[in-house]
């Protein structure tokens, strides 16, 4: 009997302690930014680190009036509109024909119990109508979720965890955010909570609120535009760990942790960055 | 002229037989350093800084330096290790960095 009692406390316990709360992790981790940096106003976390940084702010606001990223928007626009060699297009494959729904990705798709990001919607979309997959860094693939996005600006993200499984997806994505990797051993967290703001080499780090808001991106230093999983990919090199590959599971369940830790803010994508 | 050509023929085997030894004494520590990559790989972990230490291993072992390539691969092994040991620590103590 005693060790019944001593197993079931201990289950509990260990269950109070692992089990996660997606609503309270966020209001921690929007906390933590509000008392680490008061003068910042929550929503302009969806700048980056010109949310933080005033003398790259102004130099960001001369580079916003002629943006990088139009091209990629008409470019986006025009493949978006372009029929599939069935007649059907992207329109056919998206809730509201695919404008103005950027705030709901990723989301958790129960049937298939996996995240489902905008880019791999995008490529699903193709291969349902017997198109070939695009690359998942750069090019059309960044073009067209550049597009998606410019018609959801303003829009405020709204991620959902339907399910346990969807909350194994957030966990999982969670704990890749924490752990520390590569020979540098740094996580994502080391950068982006502890040392956001903090100079790094040439560049200043971002908070990790409000990190996925933007994407895709044009940067000056790729002089392109790329996905959230091309810079997932830079930043784990960064610290010389192997990346994963880009719409691979580890990177989808971290865009959903990441994404639901912006829960609240707007869309604002696409973006321009150094 | 017949004990020289012994005496080349002996040398070739015996420098066969030092270069075979080298040779296995590298592809045992490849092997080993490759084992360790994967184990590491298996659970995303590999550094990046490991497969260019085989290549080098690698290309060294091709240009006959096995010295070299055995220390090099005995490197890429110990970062192997290394990555796997620091999932297997993060797998328990990532959460002492969580916001709360
Ligand atoms: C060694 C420090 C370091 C680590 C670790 C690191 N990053 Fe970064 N990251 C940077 C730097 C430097 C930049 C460019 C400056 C900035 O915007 O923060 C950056 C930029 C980013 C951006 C783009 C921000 C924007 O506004 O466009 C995202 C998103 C990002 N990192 C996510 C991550 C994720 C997710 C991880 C963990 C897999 C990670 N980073 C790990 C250094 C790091």
């Amino acid at each position: 009997m005693v060790r019944i009692l001593i197993t079931a406390m201990s289950v509990l316990l260990f269950a109070s302690s692992t089990v996660a709360d997606p609503e309270s992790d966020r209001k921690a981790f929007v906390n933590y930014f509000n008392k680490r940096f008061p003068n910042v106003a929550t929503e302009s976390y969806v700048n980056g680190i010109y949310a933080l940084d005033k003398d790259a702010y102004e130099q960001w606001l001369d580079i916003e009036e002629f943006p990088p990223y139009e091209i990629a928007i008409e470019e986006g626009e025009q493949l978006f509109n372009t029929r599939f060699a069935n007649g059907k297009g992207y329109a056919d494959c998206f809730d509201k024909g695919g404008l103005g729904i950027r705030q709901n990705y990723p989301y958790f798709d129960s049937a298939r119990k996996q995240v489902v990001t905008l880019e791999l919607a995008i490529n699903e979309c193709r291969e349902k109508h017997g198109e070939k997959p695009l690359g998942y860094k750069k090019g059309a693939i960044a073009s067209l979720s550049a597009y998606m996005a410019s018609t959801s600006r303003g829009n405020i993200f709204n991620i959902t965890i339907p399910d346990k499984p969807a909350l194994a997806a957030y966990e999982e994505g969670k704990q890749y955010f924490y752990s520390k990797r590569g020979q540098l051993n740094f996580s994502c967290a080391d950068c982006h909570v502890s040392n956001a703001s903090m100079q790094i080499r040439a560049d200043k780090l971002s908070a990790a609120l409000g990190h996925p808001t933007h994407f895709p991106v044009y940067r000056s230093k790729w002089g392109e535009m790329g996905t959230l999983h091309r810079r997932f990919d830079g930043c784990n090199k960064q610290v010389r760990a192997n990346p994963q590959p880009a719409q691979g599971e580890a990177y989808r369940n971290l865009e959903y942790f990441l994404t639901y830790m912006s829960n609240g803010l707007e869309v604002n994508g696409p973006g321009a960055r150094k | 002229m017949l004990n020289r050509s012994i005496c080349t023929a002996v040398l070739l085997v015996l420098s066969a037989v030092a270069t075979a030894g080298d040779n296995a004494g590298f592809e045992a520590a490849y092997n080993a350093a490759e084992a360790a990559r994967k184990k590491a790989a298996d659970v995303e972990y590999e550094w990046n800084t490991t497969a260019p230490l085989l290549q080098k291993a690698q290309d060294a072992a091709a240009a006959g330096d096995y010295d070299k390539a055995i220390t090099l691969a005995g490197e890429a092994k110990k970062q192997g290790e290394l990555a796997y040991a620091q999932s297997r620590y993060e797998a328990k103590h990532w959460r002492d960095s969580e916001i709360r």
